[in-house]
């Protein structure tokens, strides 16, 4: 056994300070992320998180995903238990109570419906049936001419849910071609319940990424939690990077997701609801915003608009489109928040 | 340096030492992490400054670019790059020998062709939008 016969002396405590304080300087930058992945509302999520314990954080990220599971299973147009295909099934003419998250997210997607001026429609399931885009795989080649005139003459794209609260909140399909279909907005949903259940846990600090759909909480250690925007035509690139601000939500959409080639041309799921037909003004489109759930819908509406649907989105909905050319738009408050990467697009 | 030991045995007690001693591994070891480099996850290839492909390290291949002299044979294995064949005299790219780790870089400044390595660590972004 060693004996000393005196203990440290202040000498050397004055020799190892310095290297102590050295060594947590250069520790700063070493932040602890914690990562969970599950499979999702037909996609792949991510939750990462930093300033929590490894056991916390996967506890807090269970309840996430289970949150995100039981709204996909409420949501889905694909099974026929969900609330949304029960609705779909009696409510063309008359009233039906809204059950489950349907009561939260419908009134809200009818609220973006009104203010994108139909860009986003949130009833749009019997054409997006029609084209194929529900599931992979796809089909090759478009539907009948006749069959997306047939539906567009039955109400498919004109708004068509009525709401009224008669002790609950109930809706009412108008049109006969018309189905909810909450596709271009229910992953936001998601996204931001997630992001509650991490709150609830006590997570702080965490991205929660739905397929590209995301929204972060406060930091990534000492720094914002950064996103980069992928190239609408590269798979791997990245054209720019934002930085999310606490609670701050990015959501894209774009004509590379779900798509098929016939006749020379890129046919995707994005379907503009004035023509029942792919959307063709814009590769792609990003918002970001203080929610994911209205960021995505957004999303959807803008990419439907093009560039001239920035003016609507407002300063409180940053947005950036890249046209069918591949030229870049931005609207002011989004182009100071981009840090531009791409030579092959020009900055907006 | 024997003057410094001498001084260093005379102004410290055992203690002292094996404090010293367990500080300055501790260092060592987190010198070692902090600068050990992460893999590199694709290679960007630039030509006269101008980023002309980027090469996912992901499988093997081999690809040509084409340089100021003429072209030049980059050869993609493991999870690492080379320069192959270049048109240059001297040909010290190819002596530069296999790019793996995120950061490491190899020119052939003749051919005005320059190869990076990026990874994780070397992104900017902690996810893609998409």
């Amino acid at each position: 056994m060693i004996r000393f016969s005196a203990p440290p002396s202040e000498k050397a405590y004055r020799l190892v300070l310095p290297i102590v304080a050295l060594a947590l300087g250069a520790c700063q930058d070493q932040v602890e992320v914690h990562n969970e992945r599950a499979f999702v509302m037909g996609t792949l999520v991510e939750i990462s998180a930093t300033g929590v314990g490894a056991e916390p954080f996967r506890e807090a990220a269970g309840a996430a995903f289970l949150e995100m599971r039981s709204l996909h299973d409420a949501l889905t147009p694909l099974d026929g238990e969900s609330e949304l295909v029960r609705f779909n099934a009696r409510g063309h003419g008359r009233w039906v109570a809204l059950e489950g998250p349907l009561t939260e997210l419908v009134p809200r997607a009818l609220s973006v419906q009104r203010a994108s001026d139909n860009a986003f429609n949130p009833h749009l399931g019997r054409l997006v049936a029609l084209w194929g885009f529900r599931e992979p795989p796809f089909p090759g080649r478009p539907p009948p001419e006749k069959a997306i005139r047939g539906l567009l003459e039955a109400g498919a794209s004109q708004p068509a849910l009525a709401l009224r609260r008669e002790g609950s909140l109930e809706g009412r399909l108008e049109h006969p071609g018309a189905t909810l279909d909450l596709g271009g907005i229910a992953k936001g949903f998601a996204v931001d319940r997630a992001v509650a259940a991490l709150r609830e846990h006590g997570v702080d600090n965490a991205l929660v990424n739905a397929g590209g759909d995301m929204r972060a909480l406060g930091r990534r250690g000492e720094r914002p939690w950064r996103i980069g925007i992928r190239h609408p035509r590269r798979e791997h690139h990245v054209i720019a990077t934002v930085e999310l601000r606490n609670g701050e939500a990015m959501v894209t959409s774009g004509d590379y997701e779900r798509f098929f080639r016939a006749e020379g041309k890129r046919f995707h799921h994005l379907l503009d609801p004035t023509t029942g037909r792919p959307a063709r003004r814009a590769q792609q489109a990003s918002v970001l915003g203080p929610r994911a759930t209205e960021s995505d819908a957004w999303s959807t509406a803008l990419f439907s608009k093009g560039s001239q649907g920035l003016e609507a989105l407002g300063p409180g909905l940053p947005g950036l489109v890249i046209d069918t050319s591949g030229k870049a738009h931005a609207s002011p408050t989004m182009r100071r928040r981009l840090h531009w990467r791409s030579e092959e697009i020009l900055a907006p | 340096m024997k003057g410094t030991l001498t001084f260093l045995a005379r102004a410290t007690t055992p203690a002292d030492r094996l404090v010293l001693i367990a500080v300055w591994g501790g260092m060592i070891l987190l010198g070692i992490q902090a600068f050990a480099r992460p893999p590199g996850e694709e290679a960007v290839v630039r030509v006269r400054g101008e980023a002309v492909k980027r090469l996912a390290l992901d499988r093997p291949r081999k690809v040509t670019i084409r340089g100021a002299l003429g072209p030049t044979e980059l050869q993609i294995r493991d999870g690492a790059i080379r320069f192959r064949h270049a048109p240059c005299q001297r040909k010290r790219c190819l002596g530069r020998g296999w790019l793996a780790q995120a950061g490491e870089t190899a020119a052939c400044v003749p051919n005005r062709v320059l190869v990076r390595v990026g990874g994780e660590q070397g992104k900017p972004w902690h996810a893609v939008s998409y």
